[in-house]
């Protein structure tokens, strides 16, 4: 079991969005968003459905470009950089829905992934599918596997390549109790490791908990941005998930 | 964990209560299977290279469309089945290779070895250059694409009469058999049957690269970058795999192929015309051959090709009409029934493993 | 003068190819199918036309309702048999399904009728009037106006008759649909029936302005593409303009180079809007 590490807020800024706009065939997705990461904690975007969280997560990792406004990794401008550029430059990233290689094996996903030579890849991934007791899967067909062992190994196929940024869609979406402890885990071993989690998601026991800073998103724009405590707290919180 | 029962698969009970289908394990002769072909292959190639000397010049001819088939359909194979990029176009390789080919000889720039192999790299070349642009559009807009391709380059071939001989077509040069005397020493017979068959030889040698590129795809680091491609490319972008470069490269072998063998099948019939070589039957044969035997697969193509060739060179020899409604509807009870093709089917029924090396 | 004459003819041109184009939409429209047998289908309309005139000596324009009932009942019949099982699969099965079907149909085609050209030359069609100092083909003339009134016809069935509506409400949200209580399937049979009648019809006006053979078909199938990419994004007013534009381009190129080259019209214009706009290009008929 891994304990649980409150570190405290570094002040190095690791990711840096500033004035992001986007806007999709009328509908303003994002409207000049301003976000400053700090590295190595665990930070949050929380939100109501359709307040701009995957389309941020989308922008940051390169899937889609933003209309306006800077992304820096490390210092550096990656807004409208190709998405396996970004994941080269150190971020990993989960998706809402899993997307697995669904007629590949569980083995295959992960080694298919990898920046090393083949040997060194299967043995990483061993270890990794390993240390979640996932290795009875590996030659499993990923189509075939449980919505939570997806995810598991999603997890595990980011971490293929060591980033130091981690970008976590929406992890806890539909899963069971056991699923999540597995996954908070996981997540828990990472922030052990000093790698910088973002993460978004519904469940807000959890995220109040695992939290040390967090944005509210609603209408594409940041309402709110503070620690668990300051966000509950917050009358705007309260009125874009319960005033309207 | 429940125990395995034969060939069956079993359902596995999870920790947190799911439950899931535990795949049947590899048999143990599975990592030979690389040998095995190695040994088939060279044994088929001494076969096939002895094979002129007894076999009547028609068995020549059909092993020789055979031989091009397994190129075609392997080649189509590598972007489309490997890499979910379903090509409509294929054909626009061959005209092109055949013209690229043909016209070179005819206006006596060079002879015919040099001629065919720059055939094939400049439909890979065509490849490299269209790959950008035609790679961005997604499923059915490149298939569809690559069609328009093809038949934009047929009605060019035919426009521009003044390099192409247009319409009216080329005529090759026929080759001048050597009669071998009697008496004659064994290297001097072969030699002579390596003439008088040479386009079978040289097609021999493509199809003998063709089925070498599959398997060194299939086995390789680079194919399973195509599968991830085939099934979430942008998953796969977004876990840092190359995907743009991956399937240019992927586009540019599999027009190798169909250029190359183009050229050879041009010197073969001696005459060419637009409206022959960049039919859509060439295209037709190169993906009902290779979906039949299972696309993404290495032996799949393979499969399809050689079986369905000689099963319907009868037809072709007789009717050449029911030729496209046997491969139209072939294609259609594939999709319907077997979208795997047959090596999926025997997989799905335990037959044969699930091996990357099939 | 010659320059303008050259330009109506492709217009009215358009207009037929408006139609075999707007079929095709409406039946991606409402069950993400691109038919690529759509050509063949209006082959046989075509050789439904040529052949009670050549046999029975029936007045093509009086055979448009027979082609059109005919295609209309193979089309259902198709989409029962075959294309009913992939509506749900990804879009390539149907694709790879109806480009088999396609070569399958042109295949027994050929058999039954050989390659030989047939044309339908029907005497009060030959020939041109004088309309205003232009010398106008009759039979384009005729065929792009009952194109007009047929596409303009099929237009008011889809925004006044409640099949219409059912039929608006699948292509937009097919599940949305079937809770309402619409019955989706048969929507889509008798969409795919009624796209193939609309092949059909156009085949038959073709048959009596060019000479016909079986494989007319993948001829067209390139100008239908052509012109969704050009401005068929679900209206019909973009398909029309689209494809007068195509007509008109392919007979001004016909006029100005040799006839070969107008055929690589449709298919230059295709790759060149997928290179700008790669994104695609489908859209609903509405």
């Amino acid at each position: 079991m891994t304990s649980q590490t409150i570190s405290t807020p570094t002040t190095s800024t690791i990711l840096d969005v500033r004035n992001v706009s986007k806007t999709f065939g009328g509908i303003q997705a994002l409207n000049d968003v301003d976000m400053t990461i700090s590295e190595g904690i665990v930070t949050g975007v929380i939100g109501p459905n359709g307040s701009g969280k995957s389309t941020l997560f989308n922008m940051i990792t390169g899937i889609e470009s933003p209309d306006s406004g800077e992304i820096r990794f490390n210092g550096r401008d990656i807004a409208g950089l190709r998405p396996d550029l970004v994941n080269r430059l150190g971020m990993g990233r989960t998706f809402q829905l899993t997307r697995l290689f669904g007629r590949m094996t569980v083995l295959e996903n992960l080694t298919v992934v990898a920046r090393s030579g083949r040997s060194e890849a299967r043995i990483r991934a061993l270890e990794l599918l390993e240390s979640l007791d996932l290795k009875r899967l590996r030659d499993e067909y990923a189509e075939n596997l449980s919505y939570g062992q997806q995810k598991l190994v999603e997890f595990l196929r980011l971490s293929m390549n060591d980033p130091s940024m981690i970008l976590l869609d929406e992890p806890f979406a539909g899963v069971n109790p056991v699923m999540e402890q597995r996954l908070l885990e996981q997540l828990h071993a990472w922030v052990d490791a000093g790698k910088t989690i973002l993460l978004t998601d519904h469940e807000m026991a959890i995220m109040m908990e695992l939290c040390q800073d967090i944005f509210v998103l609603d209408y594409g724009e940041v309402i709110a941005h503070g620690t668990p405590a300051d966000v509950r707290r917050d009358e705007r919180v309260m009125e874009a998930y319960f005033g309207r | 964990m429940g125990a395995m029962q034969g060939q069956g698969s079993t359902i596995a009970e999870d920790v947190d209560g799911q439950t899931t289908a535990v795949i049947r394990p590899m048999p143990a002769w599975e990592p030979y299977l690389g040998w095995a072909y190695l040994v088939t292959l060279v044994a088929a190639v001494a076969f096939l290279t002895w094979f002129p000397s007894y076999a009547g010049a028609y068995s020549v001819t059909l092993a020789l469309i055979v031989l091009m088939t397994i190129s075609l359909s392997s080649s189509w194979n590598i972007l489309s089945g490997f890499g979910g990029y379903t090509s409509f176009g294929h054909a626009g390789f061959f005209g092109i290779g055949t013209y690229v080919g043909s016209l070179l000889i005819y206006y006596d720039k060079l002879s015919w070895i040099p001629a065919v192999i720059i055939a094939g790299l400049s439909t890979a070349l065509v490849a490299l250059v269209m790959g950008y642009p035609a790679l961005r559009l997604r499923g059915p807009y490149f298939a569809v694409a690559m069609l328009a391709f093809s038949e934009l380059f047929r009605v060019i071939v035919t426009s521009w009469s003044s390099l192409t001989l247009g319409g009216r077509g080329v005529y090759l040069p026929i080759v001048r058999l050597e009669r071998v005397e009697d008496g004659a020493s064994w290297w001097e017979s072969f030699t002579a049957q390596l003439h008088n068959n040479q386009n079978y030889y040289a097609m021999l040698i493509v199809a003998v690269l063709a089925v070498a590129l599959a398997y060194a795809i299939g086995t390789s680091s680079f194919g399973l970058k195509l599968l991830a491609i085939r099934d979430d490319e942008v998953a796969a972008q977004a876990m840092g795999i190359q995907v743009v470069r991956v399937k240019i490269v992927a586009f540019a072998l599999s027009a190798f192929f169909p250029g190359i063998a183009g050229a050879i099948y041009a010197q073969k019939v001696g005459f060419i015309q637009p409206i022959t070589v960049f039919a859509v039957i060439w295209s037709i044969r190169s993906i009902a051959t290779a979906i039949f035997g299972g696309q993404g697969t290495i032996l799949g193509p393979i499969l399809g090709a050689v079986v369905l060739t000689l099963v319907s060179e009868r037809v072709w020899e007789s009717d050449p009409n029911l030729y496209q409604v046997i491969f139209g509807g072939l294609i259609v009870l594939v999709v319907l029934f077997m979208p795997g093709g047959f090596i999926s089917l025997l997989q799905g029924w335990g037959v044969l493993p699930r091996s990357r090396r099939l | 003068m010659d320059t303008l004459q050259v330009i109506l003819s492709g217009v009215l041109l358009g207009g037929v190819y408006a139609l075999f184009a707007t079929g095709l939409n409406m039946i991606f429209g409402v069950m993400r199918v691109i038919n690529l047998a759509h050509g063949e289908l209006m082959m046989l309309g075509a050789y439904v036309t040529f052949f009670l005139f050549d046999r029975a000596g029936l007045n093509p324009l009086l055979s448009l309702p027979l082609s059109a009932l005919a295609l209309f009942i193979l089309g259902v019949l198709l989409q029962l048999t075959l294309v009913e099982r992939v509506v749900n699969q990804p879009l390539l099965s149907s694709l790879l399904l109806t480009f088999g079907l396609s070569t399958l149909m042109m295949g027994v085609a050929l058999n039954l009728w050989t390659s030989n050209f047939r044309s339908v030359a029907w005497e009060p069609l030959t020939g041109s009037w004088d309309v205003f100092g232009l010398a106008v083909s009759k039979s384009r003339l005729v065929a792009f106006v009952i194109a007009l009134l047929v596409t303009g016809g099929t237009y008011l069935f889809l925004r006044r008759s409640t099949f219409g509506k059912a039929i608006r409400a699948t292509s937009q949200h097919p599940e949305v649909a079937q809770i309402c209580g619409i019955d989706v399937r048969r929507v889509r049979l008798a969409t795919f029936g009624l796209g193939s009648a609309m092949a059909a019809i156009s085949g038959s006006l073709i048959a009596t302005i060019f000479t016909i053979s079986p494989e007319m078909g993948r001829v067209f199938i390139g100008k239908a593409f052509a012109i969704i990419v050009l401005g068929g994004l679900g209206s019909f007013a973009g398909a029309f303009l689209g494809a007068m534009s195509l007509g008109v381009g392919e007979t001004l190129t016909a006029y100005w180079t040799d006839t070969q080259l107008a055929e690589g019209v449709a298919y230059l214009v295709l790759l060149i809007v997928l290179l700008v706009r790669p994104s695609g290009f489908f859209g609903r008929a509405e």
